[in-house]
């Protein structure tokens, strides 16, 4: 066998990283540390370390501010503040249509 | 590793020390096949030559969670790569995983079995045991001389270590030895085979030393 066979059949050369498996572990880690909402926090910490963006970019995509995500991954934010859909032009035209419909 | 791929772990071990967690995510996606390589050679160095890929991802996770919990002690300008630098934190990390698969000990049972004289003999030095038996067997005898003929005191060492260790059974003797001696396997092996072929060429040149040809330690 040579040298780069062997290495490519090397388990550690086969690893796969588990981005699921590591979200239960912070979010276990999280939990053992009090926070309020560990499994929302580790889902939004996987999400932005699995897209590799700072709170500023992150906080961008979801159209919120940067102060938001820190809180929702500290804790002292509840999470339901994400969840609420902000009022994109689109969405503002669409209830204005609906609105001259009725 | 190239330079492009030290400043982005430079930038990823500052975001962990900074406390962002989101960036031990991006670690682990991007330099966990090396925590994986370094969490094997830890489970090498005690003996472990196999881990399945469930325990092995587990060690990654915990390996690179170490090193995100040091990395604001790592500087980029020593030039050391964040788990060859984090060693220690792997390797207690790999002696924790043995130890949570380990039999626990029954102190009950224990206590009721007297430890055996041999076993008290064989933790101590086997060059001292070798004397030992010496003065009781003709082949020890003609073994310890051969032994001071052909090597060195710590190379003695290393081949009647490694031949203590066959004898138990130690699946992976080099290891073993390499670790009571602060050696690689690799030359531990190195040294058991040019001690044996020394006193097999001892043992076919000089008459005296013939009957060590027919020792299991020469084998």
């Amino acid at each position: 066998m040579t040298t780069a066979a062997a290495k490519a059949r090397h388990p550690a050369v086969q690893w796969e990283p588990d981005m699921e498996r590591l979200r239960r572990r912070v979010a276990a880690e999280l939990a053992s540390e009090g926070h309020r909402w560990p499994e929302v926090a580790a889902t939004l910490l996987a999400a932005r370390g699995s897209l590799d963006l700072d709170r500023d970019q992150f906080a961008m995509l979801l159209r919120t501010s940067a102060a938001v995500i820190a809180g929702v991954e500290d804790g002292t934010i509840d999470p339901a503040l994400l969840s609420r859909p902000s009022r994109t032009s689109s969405s503002s035209d669409e209830e204005e249509a609906d609105a001259g419909r009725s | 590793v190239e330079t492009a791929v030290f400043e982005r772990l430079v930038v990823l071990m500052a975001r962990m020390a900074d406390g962002d967690r989101a960036a031990l995510f991006t670690f682990y996606r991007e330099f966990g096949k090396p925590v994986a390589a370094a969490m094997r050679r830890q489970l090498g160095r005690i003996g472990v030559d196999h881990v399945d890929r469930d325990d092995l991802d587990g060690l990654v996770i915990d390996g690179c969670m170490a090193i995100a919990g040091c990395a604001s002690g790592w500087s980029p300008d020593g030039g050391a790569l964040p788990w060859v630098w984090a060693e220690r934190r792997l390797a207690a990390v790999a002696s924790s995983f043995v130890g949570q698969h380990a039999d626990e000990l029954d102190e009950t049972f224990a206590r009721t079995v007297a430890a055996p004289e041999t076993v008290a003999a064989l933790e101590g030095d086997e060059l001292e045991l070798l004397h030992l038996i010496a003065a009781q067997s003709s082949e020890a005898a003609l073994l310890a001389e051969a032994l001071e003929l052909v090597t060195t005191p710590r190379n003695r060492a290393i081949l009647l270590g490694y031949g203590l260790q066959v004898s138990l059974g130690d699946p992976s003797p080099s290891i073993t030895v390499a670790n009571q001696h602060g050696l690689e396997p690799a030359n531990v092996r190195q040294v058991v085979k040019r001690t044996k072929d020394r006193l097999r060429e001892l043992a076919s040149r000089e008459p005296r030393f013939g009957p060590l040809a027919d020792l299991a330690l020469l084998a």
